[in-house]
């Protein structure tokens, strides 16, 4: 089991949130390849090591939040709210 | 409150949660009536009391107004209305029955010219509310459920919470009863019990309208090794 300490709830089961993907720049819609795009979707680095991921507090705060979680230990270092929009 | 019980034709409210005997139309809502059976754990249904839903910048003019922190409730005594800080930049408004329509015009001349973006919706019939009650295996039925901690000294009487209960999220509010029941409207300068009596443990526990009743059997189940009792609210439940 896993939990994530939320910045606006405590720590809490990491049942109670979504998994949005690793964090990465989104290509400029405009502009952006359809090969670009599906990188962007699908390839993800996966490192055995620390990574930045989205995850969504569904059942408490309903706030998206950057988490900074190892991959191997699922050791969670840093949570903040994500950048509003 | 004015209780009417003639005068409508039939039912224009119904709680998504099931009255356990024959329900009674107060204002034109279903209220059950069944008495508690014991004075022990007790679970009721309060879905017909107004709520009120309210989102604002978390750190601006109506986040000081309201000043009720996040993760905190209370009470306004003159109003009977409890505002619940229920998460970043939002609030919860529960009163009366039938206080809804009233409870947004007052938010909104209170806020709506603050200059910020504020939201006021009724959710009274959008959500559903429940209250259980009764000492300290109220924390036992809650930790069969939900995995947070539900001690004193982590969620004190005020406290406003959102978890999953029974998978289920919903939104919980530590709300303690007073310790004697008011005898009729509570008296100017705190009736019989003010003077430090500890009131008794309880929670109202809200979620979507929709899985009301798949919270209150939820509840309940989890109470049978309590004996807990299923009843009509009363007067003292709000
Ligand atoms: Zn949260």
């Amino acid at each position: 089991m896993m939990r994530i300490p939320c910045p606006y709830c405590g720590p809490r089961n990491s049942s109670e949130f979504a998994y949005k993907g690793e964090s990465r720049p989104r290509p400029e819609v405009g502009s952006v390849t359809p090969a670009q795009w599906r990188a962007y979707l699908y390839d993800h680095a996966n490192p055995e090591g620390w990574v930045a991921e989205g995850w969504y507090h569904r059942a408490g705060c309903r706030r998206y939040l950057k988490v900074e979680r190892h991959t191997l230990t699922n050791e969670v270092r840093s949570v903040t709210p994500a950048a509003r929009p | 409150m004015a209780e009417s019980k003639a005068g409508v034709a039939g039912p224009v409210a119904r709680s998504p949660i099931r009255p356990s005997g024959a329900p009674v139309l107060v204002d034109g809502w279903e209220h059950d009536i069944t008495p508690p059976v014991c004075a022990g754990l007790r679970l009721c249904d309060l879905s017909w009391l107004a709520k009120v839903s309210l989102r604002a910048s978390m750190d601006g003019a109506t986040a000081a107004g309201l000043a009720v922190g996040r993760g905190r409730a209370a009470r306004d005594a003159a109003t009977r209305r409890l505002v619940v800080g229920s998460g970043p930049g939002e609030w919860m408004v529960i009163g009366p029955q039938g206080q809804g329509p009233a409870i947004v015009a007052e938010l909104d001349e209170r806020f709506g010219s603050a200059g910020e973006l504020v939201s006021v919706v009724d959710l009274t019939h959008g959500r559903a509310l429940v209250r259980l009650s009764g000492a300290d295996a109220v924390v036992g039925v809650l930790s069969k459920l939900c995995a947070l901690d539900f001690s004193d000294r982590a969620a004190p009487d005020g406290t406003a919470l959102r978890s999953s209960v029974a998978s289920l999220v919903t939104d919980i509010v530590r709300d303690d009863l007073p310790a004697t029941l008011p005898t009729t409207a509570p008296a100017a300068g705190g009736g019989p019990g003010a003077g430090g009596l500890a009131g008794e443990r309880s929670y109202l526990l809200h979620c979507e309208r929709s899985s009301g009743q798949y919270l209150f059997d939820a509840l309940a189940d989890a109470g049978r090794d309590h004996a807990i009792a299923v009843y009509g609210a009363t007067e003292r439940d709000w």
